[in-house]
């Protein structure tokens, strides 16, 4: 997955606002709060910020 | 579900508007209806990007305005609903920022100098108000919302030519996913959202659908392809003769198909 620093620090998660991290286990983004938790996913390298398309983590 | 999309373009799926699923071919968006961009271009002279600026084109399509943008000098990030313009606007533009989002819950790590949309807001129709807090949000303070989206009486031959036929074959009356405000309407939710209006123009333009051959029936499948997916499939084809019938003497002119759009455009800046 390659996903851009930059690109990482400019979003963020739609449902709580915190900031994402890359899980690159799994090739997705996690919201860094705990309380949250919403993991979304990346295909072909886009970010699906979408809260429908998350999973709890 | 799917008639006039292959199984690929099937998983193309947009959702500006929930429950409605819409789908997108940006293919055919970009070739036959590059209008949607190439009419909008002159509201990036509204937004005047300035080098350095931070700038999110929200519903950003293929990310042929968001290209504009950057080359400006301004640092864009594109947010589409659809995974699929997302697609064709990173392969087309490898350089420029693109994620998948929803104009309804979208947050940025970082508020933006604007937020720039064109031909996008009236698809984000679930919850108005909704959009422009997500917005305000994005936004620092002082910074401006630049937009342009179909208003109030947009594509309304084309639409009342959609019910009058859906009616004639006895098919419920199917509900529009759009979102064409007047101009008034518009202000007073910009101004409850917390921006102050500065320009706001509401104006007629007609648009020569050039690319389409079977004029309204051709942008129904386009625009509204998810209302076709409640049709028999056998009454698809009479249904569409039929609006191209009902929408052709207010539509259709020596030169080809015209579209009765009519925009709403406006600069608005969070205090």
């Amino acid at each position: 997955m390659k996903i851009d620093d930059w690109l990482l620090d400019i979003l963020a998660c739609p449902a709580c606002k915190s900031p994402l991290r890359v899980e690159s286990d799994t090739d997705e983004l996690a919201c860094t709060s705990s309380e949250c938790g919403l993991v979304y996913p990346v295909r072909d390298d886009i970010p699906v910020l979408l809260v429908d398309e998350a999973r709890k983590a | 579900m799917c008639r006039y999309l292959n199984d690929s373009e099937c998983e193309l799926i947009l959702r500006y508007e929930t429950p409605n699923l819409t789908r997108w071919n940006a293919r055919a968006y970009d070739s036959s209806f590059g209008y949607v961009s190439a009419h909008g271009a002159p509201l990036v002279e509204l937004l005047d990007p300035q080098p350095g600026e931070r700038v999110l084109d929200l519903g950003c399509g293929t990310g042929v305005l968001t290209a504009d943008i950057a080359a400006r000098g301004a640092e864009v990030l594109g947010i589409d609903g659809s995974h699929s313009m997302i697609e064709t606007a990173i392969s087309q533009h490898p350089g420029l920022d693109f994620a998948v989002g929803d104009g309804h819950d979208f947050t940025v790590a970082q508020p933006y100098d604007a937020v720039f949309s064109n031909a996008a807001l009236h698809w984000m129709s679930r919850d108005p108000e909704a959009v422009i807090a997500c917005v305000r949000m994005a936004l620092r303070p002082g910074g401006r919302f630049v937009a342009e989206l179909g208003g109030a009486g947009n594509c309304a031959a084309l639409t009342s030519a959609m019910l009058t036929a859906w009616r004639e074959y006895g098919l419920r009356e199917p509900e529009l996913p759009w979102y064409f405000p007047s101009p008034a309407e518009y202000a007073r939710r910009l101004e409850q959202g917390g921006f102050t209006v500065r320009i706001l123009e509401y104006f007629d333009r007609p648009t020569p659908l050039d690319d389409c051959p079977n004029g309204a029936a051709d942008w129904v499948r386009l625009f509204a392809g998810s209302l076709l997916d409640g049709v028999p499939l056998a009454t698809v084809e009479p249904l569409l003769l039929r609006v191209n019938e009902l929408a052709a003497p207010a539509l259709r002119r020596e030169s080809g198909w015209m579209a009765d759009y009519v925009r709403l455009r406006f600069a608005a800046v969070r205090p």
